[in-house]
């Protein structure tokens, strides 16, 4: 681990993998008609268990934050910088963690999820204006589940799909 | 060292570029770059998403037809494709004739937009429409669509417009409140959204009379929505366990929110200066 990224990956792998990405997200939101799962923090999370520094790194991870923030209403300015953030905070935990360890991979991922749906919520409590009973307060701990699952889920087959065509390029 | 200095001088030169496209445009520069070159791709995977799911929704059960009639059955199915594309072109028809003749009384423009994507987030309500400004199409204009040929409903509000597309928040969404009233009983309140699949609607009187199944429309007094449009109908009320003095309700909106694959957008800006 601890690895630049390169112009060539940039272009060669992990661009054409983000057009995909954003053709599936919008195949299956229409298919499916429920969440398909976060694919872009999915993504991002994927490429920085490979890829951990790097000017290109952290200008690439500002173009996932934009895109990220697609979905919602005048976030791009923060997203940006939280998967920035992201990107150098999990270079420094690296030297903190067994890192080659797929269980402590997995503990990141469920971890980071886990701590962009707690923005999400402060997001969202921020902009809802209304009465919290019982019911809503159910209907939200369901979609977070769902959201953990579908997005932990994307995260292990964008691991796979990374993990093939980087250890074929090297 | 001079390959980093070039790159430097791209991305401050981006941004440079995407601070003035703001101070003139007041759009965000990347999101129009996106637009320009994703909305294509994501128009086509949407388009064929949906049309996966009719596929499925159709002939899931007709899988189990017996082998000598493969031919027949090819057959049939390729006919059958070509119905429902030809059924699929007559409601898209019939439903912007609907709309424009049960719109009449509406004396704004409307302009007809494909929804070329749907995030369906857990948090929000936001769909992507095929029109944008180079259609006229301007900020907190209202979005409607056609209730199966009985009506037509408010069903968004659009909040950021680019060049070809535009992004439309759903009643839906947290972001979202309107001034509507009760039809029956005509008592006024603020229809919010929550990000689940019934509205909030909040401040109704403590007498007010409103039952299940009451319709909910437009006031007309918040300057941004004309009066008398159908929004959705009351499914439970309750007394307010915060302010006592009023009572609130859940709203259904007509629309199937989740199957919208045409809306109309209102060329209407809000009447008073906010």
């Amino acid at each position: 681990m601890g690895f630049t990224i390169n112009i060539k990956e940039i272009f060669g792998i992990f661009l054409p993998i983000l057009l995909l990405v954003l053709i599936v997200k919008s195949y299956l939101s229409s298919v499916l008609l429920f969440y398909p799962g976060d694919m872009i923090i999915a993504f991002t999370l994927a490429i920085l268990t490979f890829r951990d520094s790097g000017t290109l790194l952290y200008i690439f991870l500002s173009f996932l934050g934009l895109f990220e923030s697609l979905d919602f209403l005048n976030m791009e300015i923060f997203l940006v910088f939280y998967f920035i953030f992201l990107g150098i905070f999990l270079k420094h935990l690296k030297k903190y963690f067994a890192f080659e360890r797929f269980e402590s991979k997995m503990a990141f991922w469920v971890l980071s999820i886990i701590f962009f749906l707690i923005l999400k919520y402060i997001i969202y409590f921020y902009q809802v204006n209304i009465f919290i009973d019982w019911m809503f307060l159910l209907n939200l701990a369901l979609k977070s589940l769902h959201y953990i699952l579908a997005t932990f889920l994307w995260v292990l087959i964008f691991y796979k799909i990374l993990g093939i065509f980087l250890y074929k390029e090297s | 060292m001079k390959k980093n200095r070039i790159f430097l001088i791209t991305i401050v030169a981006l941004i440079l570029l995407s601070g003035i496209w703001y101070l003139i445009k007041k759009t965000n520069f990347f999101n129009e770059i996106f637009g320009l070159i994703l909305s294509p791709f994501l128009e086509g995977s949407t388009y064929s998403g949906s049309k996966t799911r009719n596929f499925f929704q159709n002939y899931l059960f007709l899988v189990d037809l017996k082998r000598e009639n493969e031919r027949l059955k090819k057959e049939i199915l390729l006919l059958k494709s070509q119905l429902a594309n030809y059924k699929e072109r007559e409601r898209i028809y019939k439903e912007l004739e609907d709309f424009y003749k049960l719109s009449t009384e509406i004396t704004y423009p409307k302009v007809a937009a494909k929804i070329i994507y749907k995030p369906v987030d857990p948090f929000s309500g936001i769909i992507f429409i095929d029109k944008g400004s180079k259609d006229g199409i301007l900020p907190q204009m209202p979005v409607l669509a056609g209730v199966s040929g009985e009506g037509i409903a408010l069903v968004g509000q659009v909040v950021e417009v680019y060049r070809n597309w535009s992004k439309v928040i759903l009643l839906t969404d947290p972001s979202f409140s309107a001034d509507v009233k009760v039809e029956r009983t005509g008592d006024r309140g603020i229809l919010v959204g929550k990000a689940e699949k019934y509205c909030n609607l909040q401040y109704l009187p403590s007498a007010s009379q409103v039952k299940e199944g009451d319709e909910v429309i437009t006031s007309g007094q918040d300057a941004f929505f004309p009066p008398g449009l159908l929004v959705g109908k009351v499914v439970y009320v309750k007394r307010d366990p915060v302010q006592a003095m009023f009572k609130y309700a859940e709203v259904e909106p007509v629309v199937n929110l989740y199957n919208l694959d045409l809306v109309f957008v209102l060329l209407k800006l809000p009447e008073i200066p906010l």
